[in-house]
């Protein structure tokens, strides 16, 4: 019983503290992380080498701009999550080396 | 701080949470009026997806992407905001959606002219570069891309002849088909497919059938043809009694359901008219079929 019950509690600990990442933040400072990530990854010379992943970052956070200026915050904070997301992919494939270089 | 005011601190946190959650859903319910319905956005999906297959993020990524996300707009976006192991969707309201619908249309044909398109002017599109491993901005210059591109070039061409003479041969069939008596083709209504050696009509197919039945009752100046077709197998005297089978069950299954006999022709062509070569199972499965024509009266 013991067992079971620490076993729950550090799931829903576990659950809890993953819920808690992005909460803490207003929508604004979401959005503007948002906009760093994508220009971090406009430097690591994504839009050549991963232009799919920087392009989708690019249009979430667009999105999430627009919608964040009609008041529709929760869209907006979900379309800058998504952005921060494909930012980092694109980085991540920028430098796997995913792209053939042949190609260019 | 006292019990009273923790109490009063609770019940307001309480109505601003059961406050919330109302919001949260009158903002639902105005979005279930879904001005665009589903099967607009699907066919928009089934078109990003086959772009995607033609290399489309090699051709033409901004596009794509931006067509993606705006689909994905339609759909709600996904948020792990309140979770780390399910997502949920946030929806957008109506007239967003309408825009983001005009947006993802107009980035997917953007998408489409880029892979189809020939940007660097060596006769081949963009998606087909991709497939062979040259590069789509420079025109190639090599012999051997050269040649490559020359032998691919004419099999698009050979398999763009056979597309031509196969809607050719269709198109006279057809006419040949519905040339007889003083009636014309309205349409090709449907297409019923058998099993091998068999003439029985499957389940799934009844519904097209019923269909029939209701389109010819309320026109009753309309006649049918029916031309059962079989597959490559056996013999040809065989198969035309087969396929002659395969038509009679269907004119049997429309007259218990009520239509005149005399409103029916049927026609069994047995070995011939292939819709497609009789390589493989499912070939064989598309040609072992029966056809229909509902014809009006020319004069």
């Amino acid at each position: 019983m013991r067992k079971t019950l620490s076993i729950l509690m550090l799931v829903i600990l576990f659950k809890v503290s993953f819920a808690e990442s992005f909460s803490g933040i207003t929508t604004t400072e979401l959005l503007d992380q948002a906009q760093q990530s994508l220009k971090e990854a406009f430097e690591a010379g994504c839009p050549e080498f991963a232009p799919y992943e920087y392009y989708k970052a690019e249009a979430y956070y667009q999105l999430a701009k627009e919608e964040a200026s009609l008041l529709n915050l929760e869209a907006g904070r979900a379309g800058a999550e998504n952005s921060i997301k494909w930012s980092l992919r694109a980085v991540m494939k920028r430098y796997d080396g995913e792209i053939i270089k042949n190609n260019k | 701080m006292n019990i009273k005011k923790k109490v009063v601190l609770l019940g307001l946190g309480l109505i601003s949470a059961v406050m919330n959650s109302c919001s949260q859903q009158y903002q639902y319910g105005a979005i279930n009026s879904i001005i665009l319905n589903y099967k607009q956005i699907s066919a928009l999906q089934k078109e990003l997806n086959e772009l995607k297959k033609l290399h489309g993020d090699r051709c033409a990524p901004k596009e794509l992407a931006y067509a993606d996300v705006y689909l994905e707009a339609l759909k709600g976006l996904k948020s792990y905001e309140n979770s780390s192991f399910f997502y949920r969707r946030i929806k957008v309201s109506d007239s967003q959606r309408i825009k983001y619908f005009t947006y993802a249309k107009e980035y997917l044909s953007a998408a489409r002219e880029k892979i189809y398109g020939d940007k660097d002017g060596d006769g081949l599109p963009c998606y087909v570069e991709v497939d062979i491993g040259t590069n789509p901005n420079i025109p190639d210059t090599k012999a051997f891309d050269r040649k490559r591109i020359e032998a691919i070039k004419r099999k698009l061409l050979a398999k763009n002849l056979n597309k031509r003479k196969k809607i050719n041969n269709e198109k006279s069939n057809i006419s040949e088909n519905y040339d007889t008596g003083n009636y014309k083709p309205l349409k090709l209504t449907a297409r019923i497919h058998f099993d091998l050696n068999k003439a029985t009509i499957k389940r799934s197919y009844l519904p097209y059938l019923n269909v029939i039945i209701r389109y010819l009752k309320a026109h009753p100046e309309l006649k049918i043809k029916i031309i059962g077709y079989t597959d490559n197998i056996g013999s040809k005297k065989y198969n035309d009694r087969l396929a002659y089978k395969r038509a009679l069950a269907i004119k049997n299954y429309l007259v218990n359901h009520g239509i005149n006999s005399s409103r029916i022709v049927i026609v069994g062509k047995g070995k011939t008219n292939y819709l497609v070569e009789n390589n493989t199972e499912i070939d064989r499965f598309t040609n072992r079929r029966a056809e229909f024509f509902v014809m009006r009266a020319t004069d």
